[in-house]
């Protein structure tokens, strides 16, 4: 085997071992904040630099990676496909930007105090979580990325942080019991836990003896799981307390990543490893059919629930919170259409990564902002607020640019989703009118939501009269030119939406290519 | 006869964990929750059989019956982390008592 | 707690303690034991030290602070795992992969096989002997 091959056949491993050094490094250099800075600075630049590389090496079909030499279905396999490395890349970029603007705000003892090494585990975490082709392994994963942002979220214990991470950690410990459940379940019937091992059995359910009802039952409390992970309605309610009492830069990492995170799984689960055993004759009720219904049901109601909550909300960031739980209704409403018809699941799913990665973006961006502000004003109310586009012209510019672009307006990133979204009932095989009206219907309610909760934003907080609180102070510019950062990226990408859809055409293709992957896994292809 | 008493355990360690869970006081919830962790741990076990002999042992003659090693280690797995999370939620307890200086639920969240 | 009865049974029990760690740790990769217990194991003799004679008293002992001592080990232990854990990567393999040599037998512990695993589990031990001391002082007050 020459060098160069060996190079390449390491490399989806490499994010993980940068996370975990850099992570480990920046614990070890308490004495001097200007090491730790620059230690975790050069690791986000190779971690960056690392997944950007390997994003275009999978361009080509997935690597796969198996630990200790152990072949497939035994040993743990990561699988690097172009799907998990683009939410990865943005996971990263989000990363990226919090910790740079953490450097201006977070205090210097804070950040000496492991800030630096919570935010690498994360990444860790969140790697891990992605790339792997394991079930138990994802569950892991899940667990090392919600253990950090447990810290964080209570990262000043606050009287208000301690209560709202309690909720958030009480919740997401019954979460992981019962993800553990449904693992232990599915390992029970199906005698695997490999997901290219496990969608491979589940296309003939008769040889290996499988049972698809107890996989169907299984396969919901999984759902279940990443529903309460993702903030979908009825377990939507951790959102708004952790989001409010979290800090902002950690508020942008749990809508950024740690959401992300349970959506890839979603994702992952149902449209690799399920669709598969989907073939098998089950009358009406197959894997999919349950998931899309019961998916279009709670993402309307999220978009509907959301929008509403949001226009009635004082507090920026209980505002974004609701508005955060209306995008992942937004994000996942294509997802139940692709579950239930076939024939669009590609075009769904440009349309679910395009609306995952604008909001990655542009919630990042708002969150800093609302960082920003509760900082030099001390106040996140609207109330206390007016006048900022006069006062602050970059921190403004960038929250008009990433709210809109949640909404979907032209020239920004989101017009991109909202377009995939609006064309998608269109297209030309044919879908059930029921749905298809209804899903306009969901779509054009939420989105004159949203643009009213943008407007409210925007009127009461930016524009106006100055109010007195505003006046009196002062944002400091180094704090604002990472949102610019942010606000380039969501124009440049809605500008240039050509040069990026290959790369969401080829992360869309992957997502719902089961054969590619269990080949790719079990035979190396 | 076994399975039988595993079922029983299970269902009481849930049944436990579910009425700890919904008590008043915070600790109580809390350790609920670690006892819902758990007792998901004991139904990962069973989940791999436990009528068999141990497994990878040079004798060929018992290799219908042997218990699956998989589910131990991904207890094990599941133990450590549980380990971790739990001791965080314990810390985090105590600064809750700290801040509020009350681990009553309806105290701590009715005002809201 | 700090009775002379605590204090002269702490001073039998903990080396025990220790060597049966010790024990374990050695015998883990084919047998039970390993990294993990015998940290828990380590921590639970420390644990006892503290309680039988007080933190002050062992910090005195060790010349160093608990949380700079426990930090190190932690981020040795890790260091470690990333290192025993890229050795093969060096050689061309994956990640993880692991070598091993049977030793000659010795006197009470038989037949031994040691592992290049072996290394990695040390930086378990460490890891989580530091961090289960991180959080011991973290609740002791």
């Amino acid at each position: 085997m020459s060098t160069s091959a060996s190079i390449v056949s390491h490399s989806p491993v490499l994010p993980l071992l940068i996370a975990l050094l850099t992570a480990s490094l920046t614990l070890l250099s308490r004495r001097s904040l200007k090491l730790t800075i620059s230690l975790s600075l050069l690791g986000t630049c190779a971690y960056v630099a690392s997944i950007i590389s390997l994003l275009f090496s999978v361009q080509s079909g997935p690597l796969v990676y198996q630990f200790s030499a152990w072949p497939a279905p035994y040993g743990i396999s990561f699988v690097a496909d172009s799907f998990a490395l683009l939410l990865l890349c943005i996971a990263a970029i989000v990363t990226a930007g919090v910790l740079v603007y953490s450097i201006t705000t977070v205090d210097e003892s804070k950040q000496k105090f492991s800030y630096h090494s919570l935010l690498h585990f994360m990444l860790f975490g969140a790697t891990g979580a992605l790339l792997t082709g394991d079930l138990f392994n994802l569950f892991v994963w899940f667990e090392v990325t919600l253990m950090t942002s447990y810290v964080l979220v209570t990262f000043y214990s606050t009287s208000k942080q301690t209560k709202a991470g309690m909720t958030y950690v009480i919740l997401n410990l019954i979460g992981g019991a019962f993800m553990l459940i449904s693992i232990g379940g599915i390992y029970a019937t199906t005698g695997t836990l490999n997901l290219a091992d496990l969608s491979h059995r589940l296309s003939q359910p008769d040889l290996y003896n499988i049972s698809m009802p107890s996989v169907m039952l299984f396969s919901m409390i999984l759902f279940v799981v990443f529903a309460l992970k993702s903030g979908l309605v009825p377990l939507h309610f951790w959102v708004p307390i952790v989001y409010q009492a979290a800090p902002s830069p950690i508020s942008a990492l749990l809508s950024g990543v740690v959401k992300k995170v349970g959506l890839y799984a979603m994702i992952r689960i149902f449209f690799t490893v399920f669709p598969s055993g989907d073939s098998t004759p089950l009358g009406e009720l197959s894997i999919l059919t349950i998931f899309g219904i019961s998916l279009f049901i709670l993402s309307a109601a999220s978009i509907i629930f959301g929008g509403i909550s949001a226009l009635s909300q004082d507090n920026i960031d209980n505002l974004l919170a609701y508005s955060s739980i209306s995008q992942m209704g937004f994000i996942m409403l294509p997802l139940s259409l692709a579950a239930l018809f076939p024939s669009i699941r590609q075009m769904a799913l440009i349309a679910t990564i395009i609306l995952t990665l604008n909001h990655s973006l542009a919630k990042a961006s708002l969150f800093l902002a609302s960082g920003c502000i509760k900082n030099a004003i001390g106040s996140a109310n609207l109330s206390d607020l007016g006048g900022l586009s006069r006062h602050s012209p970059i921190l403004s510019i960038s929250v008009f640019v990433s709210i809109f672009s949640l909404v979907g307006i032209p020239p920004i990133f989101g017009f991109f989703g909202k377009l995939h979204l609006l064309i998608l009932p269109l297209n030309t095989e044919p879908i059930q009118t029921m749905y298809s009206s209804l899903f306009i219907l969901i779509l054009l309610v939420g989105t004159v939501l949203s643009f009213l909760y943008a407007i409210h934003l925007w009127n009461t907080g930016f524009w106006g009269e100055i109010s007195s609180t505003v006046s009196d102070s002062t944002i400091p510019v180094q704090n604002q030119y990472i949102l610019l950062f942010f606000t380039l990226m969501l124009i440049s990408l809605g500008v240039g939406f050509e040069s990026i859809s290959p790369l969401i055409e080829s992360a869309s293709r992957s997502a719902i290519d089961s054969s590619g992957y269990i080949e790719a896994v079990l035979y190396h292809r | 006869m076994t399975p039988l008493i595993l079922a029983l355990i299970l269902g009481s360690l849930f049944s436990l964990g579910t009425f700890l869970l919904l008590r008043r006081d915070l600790l109580k919830a809390i350790l609920g929750v670690i006892i819902l962790g758990q007792a998901a741990n004991v139904y990962l076990i069973t989940m791999g059989g436990i009528s068999g002999t141990v497994p990878v042992l040079s004798d060929s003659s018992s290799l219908i019956s042997i218990t699956d090693p998989l589910v131990q280690a991904l207890v094990l797995t599941a133990i450590v982390i549980s380990l971790g999370t739990t001791s965080f939620v314990l810390v985090l307890l105590l600064r809750v008592y700290d801040e509020h200086g009350t681990l009553d639920i309806d105290r701590l969240w009715g005002q809201l | 707690m700090t009775t002379l009865i605590t204090q002269t049974a702490a001073r039998i029990v903990a080396p025990l303690i220790f060597v049966t760690a010790a024990i374990l740790f050695i015998q883990g990769h084919n047998s039970i034991g390993g990294g993990f217990i015998s940290a828990v194991l380590i921590v639970s003799a420390i644990a006892l030290l503290y309680i039988a004679y007080g933190t002050s008293d062992l910090t005195r002992l060790l010349n160093i602070s608990p949380s700079t001592l426990n930090r190190r080990l932690l981020v040795s232990g890790l260091l470690l795992i990333i290192i025993t854990g890229s050795v093969p990567i060096l050689l061309n393999m994956p990640f993880l992969t692991q070598a091993f040599l049977i030793l000659p037998p010795l006197p009470f512990l038989g037949e031994l096989k040691i592992s290049g695993a072996i290394l990695f589990d040390l930086g378990v031990l460490f890891t989580v002997t530091g961090s289960l001391l991180s959080i011991l002082s973290g609740v002791s007050r």
